[in-house]
């Protein structure tokens, strides 16, 4: 039986997060499902939590097989290798939120939700609403949309009603608390049970048909109030719905919400979005409808449980279900217009920008400066969604006469030429174009940028590039990408030196760039973790010459170089290292290698202009003339090699290479990569 | 043994006459063989209709060729393709050949034009060897197997004589750029001869225009000298002949480029080339000026180098063993 992990990266009892997982822990335990959950404690913060998932699914026996559920939103599962079979739940991104209230977001947040759902082996969501707007920021392959669960069991009696209308949420413009004080206003007559914590209360102390509860009594409202009301802005499902629904209780709901797809009257009235009118109109249309009487909606509830637990099973499988029990509500145009409408209106308690600011200044001085700071370097922004397409831009497309190249269509490639001036080191930085628009890398061409006395690195020289090489339609072999650049583009690449290509896992793309030029260092840089089947690939291996990747990854092929970081902060320094590597030494030293180390006339009378280092042979060691191939021929050679002195460029060109021969003296894999790559040795006999 | 395979090569350009040497090879010792190639080099520049001596042309399916051809084809055991074949085209003859053993030899390297990439998986059948030219290109082919390129000519020596200047054979190479080992010039070399032969120290015979293969061979068998590039630690078909006609061969191979050679020969030696480079080749041309004897002694040297291990005869056996294994 497989084992299903849901991670909380909330971890309080009021967040709906937190709730879902509770809920779906004891849905599925009740159908057989060995469901864990992983909760974040109130003392750390979300990066310890994400390293404390690392850690203990890394030490998991790999032997049993399980799945770990994770919310999209603070990307719980970051520093998890691709390994593991991560299933993300669409609950409400920061960056939907962001862009509703139409709040600036750091672009790392942004970064790390698409790079979560675009690794993910199944992306759900628990309405076609909440898969919509998704879709317009991330790229969502084949999503399941299956219900939420509610917990039926554990639900009391009914007590006798005390408020006409409820509501639970925070104390948040997003929750619509503008709706909430019009209606206590306008309707004095009704009685309004809330739970929304201590602003609130402070808020409407001046209303008597309010009362504010404190936050574990929300179980006790739902129990006692004829209605619930969801004025949310927007609700990918609502928990406070479906809990209400638990106790029996009505929902009045603006029907772009999630909950508004798992029924209809008279368990969830739908009131046309933002029509307040309609809203105090359907409010007492449920009011009236409430008896005292229960709602007999026991089979309903059975059967968006049993839609979840299917959706689950179906998951364990890596399988896609688009669940009967939800019922498509609202189409794609209406919600956009809908999502503008709200990014349009005007907030009831809408506060001057000068004033928040004053706000932001008061409270947390720290990040008022902070957040002026990134603003300025362009590290927040105010996400916007592109049309036609399920990409995402922020800022304004780069001028494309400065690309290196823009690849959208395979079948026409060109390459911007930077001519001979300054080819000795020239950079090109290669992006994935959906997802550079979707500033996955902003943050880390900034840093790099910001390396002013680094000339490779400057704005000004750095070149950049767009392939679409995350578009598997695109995946044609290297051989005809090849056949379809002509000569004269080709040259155009002998104009660089270095080549970082971020998050390219397509083996023809390397192929394709290490044939252009002798010259260039192909270097492939990647953000997130990498499969145990990319780190055997020995094409990737032949065609990379240095992999950058992140920590805690077994690589089982040979790599020329390989360097690891534990934080995407170290990143820019170490493209900075990987390109200082990669210039021309002048002088350059002589380094040991392998044997023992003597000096000899050889040493001294080496020609560092000539050769890329000094190889020489035992004395007395046969001519080796039975080699029917090249491989055969280096074996052959091995172990009549004396010593071996090498260049300090030639060092830093396969320093894991040649790590590994100071470990355990084999010098094959050097000695077949380096004559490859076309390096020269003085070979001489002792 | 009478081997009783017939083997057809094919190349899309005649690879300066490599096919068509290997096949006219093994005409040598009793082994049926041609050799086609789909097009000549272009007819304006220098190599068109000098590398066709024992190749025929297809050029664009010219009826009377291509028939004969197909015919070949229809009774080929081994189809050899030489670098590159056009995929429509192998399609068009591979219904003719059904039971034919496919093996494949490259010529020019990786990360080189015009191959710039191992073709062989892509070219549609499934080759039962794979074997590269044994010089610089095995260090990308690693484990193919390795072949020789053949010189078909008599070897000879002539030693110089000590009233004459140092005979010195360049021949201006064209510049493609672009390659780890496609560079055949270095910068200045060629005005430096000029400077000393001009000043006696050496005469230099420069070959203005293209000559055919054999007309180039009966002058280098005058001369003392031949240089190939000196630029990327590779040697070349002109070192061979260099050898053949009995010169001293001044290249820049490294040992793995001349360990090929020597082991595809089968000779427990290296190759009696002379190593120099941009810097070192006044050196040389000066002491071997002055130095009669230590001209000839190499001279003799690449002579009775090539005699014992280079002769096409010999050398051929290369092909003929691998075309035994695979038969």
């Amino acid at each position: 039986m497989v084992d299903y992990y849901i991670l909380d990266p909330i971890g309080t009892p009021v967040s709906g997060i937190t709730q879902y997982t509770k809920n779906a822990c004891i849905v599925l335990k009740q159908a057989g499902i060995n469901c864990i959950p992983i909760h974040k404690n109130d003392s750390e913060d979300i990066e310890s939590f994400r390293f404390r998932v690392r850690d203990f699914f890394l030490s998991m026996d790999t032997s049993k097989p399980f799945i770990i559920e994770s919310p999209e939103t603070l990307a719980s599962t970051k520093y998890l290798p691709n390994r593991f079979f991560i299933h993300i739940r669409l609950h409400f991104s920061k960056v939907l939120g962001a862009y509703l209230y139409n709040k600036p977001i750091s672009k790392s947040v942004l970064h790390e939700e698409a790079r979560e759902i675009e690794r993910a082996s199944i992306v759900s969501s628990p309405s076609y609403v909440g898969l919509y707007f998704a879709d317009k920021f991330f790229h969502i392959k084949k999503p399941s949309i299956y219900p939420n669960p509610t917990d039926v069991q554990s639900k009391q009696n009914k007590k006798e009603p005390l408020y006409d209308v409820g509501f639970i949420g925070r104390w948040q413009d997003l929750k619509g608390i503008f709706f909430i004080k019009k209606l206590i206003e306008r309707n004095r007559l009704l009685n309004f049970g809330l739970v929304s914590g201590e602003l609130a209360e402070i808020e409407l102390k001046a209303h008597d048909n309010v009362k504010v509860l404190g936050e574990s009594d929300a179980a006790i409202l739902l129990r006692s109030c004829k209605c619930v009301v969801i004025p949310s802005l927007f609700e990918t499902a609502s928990m406070v719905g479906l809990e209400a629904l638990a106790n029996n209780v009505s929902v009045v709901a603006w029907s772009h919400l999630g909950i508004c797809e798992y029924s209809g009257k008279p368990y969830v009235y739908a009131v046309p979005p933002l029509d307040f009118c309609c809203l105090e109109k359907v409010i007492y249309e449920a009011i009236g409808g409430f008896s005292g009487r229960e709602l007999k909606n026991s089979d309903f509830l059975t059967s968006i449980n049993n839609s979840f637990v299917q959706g689950v099973v179906l998951a364990l499988n890596l399988k896609n279900h688009k669940s009967p029990a939800l019922t498509k509500k609202t189409s794609r145009v209406d919600l956009g217009r809908t999502i503008e409408k709200i990014r349009h209106m005007k907030k009831y308690n809408e506060i001057t920008p000068f004033k928040r600011k004053l706000r932001k200044l008061n409270k947390d001085p720290v990040l008022f400066f902070s957040d002026m700071y990134k603003k300025r370097k362009g590290e927040i922004a105010i996400p916007i969604p592109v049309m036609k397409s399920s990409s995402y831009a922020i800022v304004k497309t780069i001028q494309s006469n400065d690309l290196f190249c823009n690849i959208k269509d395979w079948g026409e490639i060109s390459f911007h030429d930077y001519g001979k001036k300054n080819s000795g080191h020239r950079v090109v930085f290669i992006f994935d174009a959906y997802l550079y628009k979707q500033f996955t890398y902003k943050n880390i061409l900034e840093e790099v940028y910001s390396h002013d006395d680094f000339s490779p690195l400057r704005r000004s020289e750095l070149g950049r590039g767009y392939c679409n090489y995350f578009d598997h339609s695109s995946r044609i072999n290297s051989i005809t990408l090849l056949d379809s650049i002509n000569d004269k583009e080709k040259n155009k690449v002998n104009n660089l030196r270095n080549i970082f290509l971020f998050d390219c896992f397509d083996p023809n793309v390397f192929e394709l760039f290490r044939s252009l030029s002798p010259n260039l260092s192909i270097n492939a840089i990647y953000t997130g973790c990498l499969s145990e089947e990319f780190l055997s690939n020995p094409s990737l291996a032949k065609n990379i010459d240095c992999l950058v990747m992140l920590a805690g990854e077994e690589v089982s092929v040979l790599f020329r170089k390989v360097y690891v970081y534990k934080k995407i902060e170290y990143l820019h320094l170490i493209c900075r290292k990987v390109i200082q590597e990669s210039l021309e030494k002048s002088p350059t030293y002589l380094l040991p290698l392998y044997g023992d180390f003597i000096f000899s006339e050889d040493l001294d009378k080496f020609n560092t202009d000539l050769w890329g280092g000094l190889i020489v042979l035992k004395e007395n060691s046969p001519e080796i003339t039975l080699a029917c191939n090249f491989s055969a021929f280096i074996n052959l050679i091995l172990p009549n090699i004396e010593y071996i002195y090498i260049k300090e460029e030639i060092y830093l060109k396969y320093k894991t290479l040649c790590d590994d021969i100071y470990n355990d003296g084999y010098l094959g894999a050097f000695l077949q990569y380096s004559l490859l790559d076309g390096d020269l040795y003085d070979v001489k006999r002792v | 043994m009478l081997r009783e395979y017939k083997v057809v090569h094919f190349s899309q350009t005649p690879l300066v006459g490599a096919p068509g040497k290997i096949s006219k090879a093994l005409n040598n010792i009793n082994i049926s063989s041609s050799s086609y190639c789909y097009v000549d080099y272009p007819n304006k520049g220098g190599l068109y209709g000098k590398f066709i001596d024992n190749t025929h042309v297809i050029n664009n399916m010219q009826p009377h060729v291509y028939s004969a051809f197909i015919e070949d084809i229809k009774r080929a055991d081994i189809i050899h393709i030489h670098n590159g074949i056009d995929l429509n085209f192998l399609k068009k003859i591979i219904s003719h050949c059904p039971n034919a053993i496919f093996i494949y030899q490259v010529h020019s390297p990786l990360r080189e034009g015009p191959l710039f990439i191992d073709r062989s998986d892509n070219i549609g059948v499934s080759f039962s060897k794979k074997l590269v030219v044994a010089q610089y290109q095995p260090r990308h082919y690693q484990d193919y197997t390795l072949v020789p390129n053949l010189v078909l000519d008599t070897p000879s020596l002539i030693l110089r004589e000590g009233s004459k200047p140092l005979k010195v054979l360049f021949s201006p190479a064209h510049k493609r750029p672009g390659g780890r080992w496609n560079t055949k010039t270095t910068e200045g070399l060629e005005d430096f001869l000029i400077s000393l032969d001009r000043g006696g120290v050496i005469e230099l015979i420069k070959q203005k225009e293209h000559l055919h293969p054999s007309s180039l061979m009966l002058l280098r068998r005058h001369v003392d000298i031949t240089i190939d590039e000196i630029a990327t630690g590779a040697f070349h078909q002109v070192s061979l002949e260099g050898l053949c006609a009995g010169n001293v061969v001044i290249n820049r191979a490294d040992f793995f480029s001349k360990s090929m050679l020597a082991c595809v020969s089968g000779s427990p030696s290296l190759p009696p080339f002379v190593n120099a480079d941009s810097q070192s080749i006044f050196d040389v041309l000066i002491r071997l000026s002055k130095d009669i004897d230590e001209t000839n002694k190499i001279k003799e040297e690449s002579y009775f180098y090539f005699m014992k291990y280079l002769n096409s005869n010999k050398m051929v056996k290369n092909f003929m063993k691998v075309y035994d294994e695979v038969i």
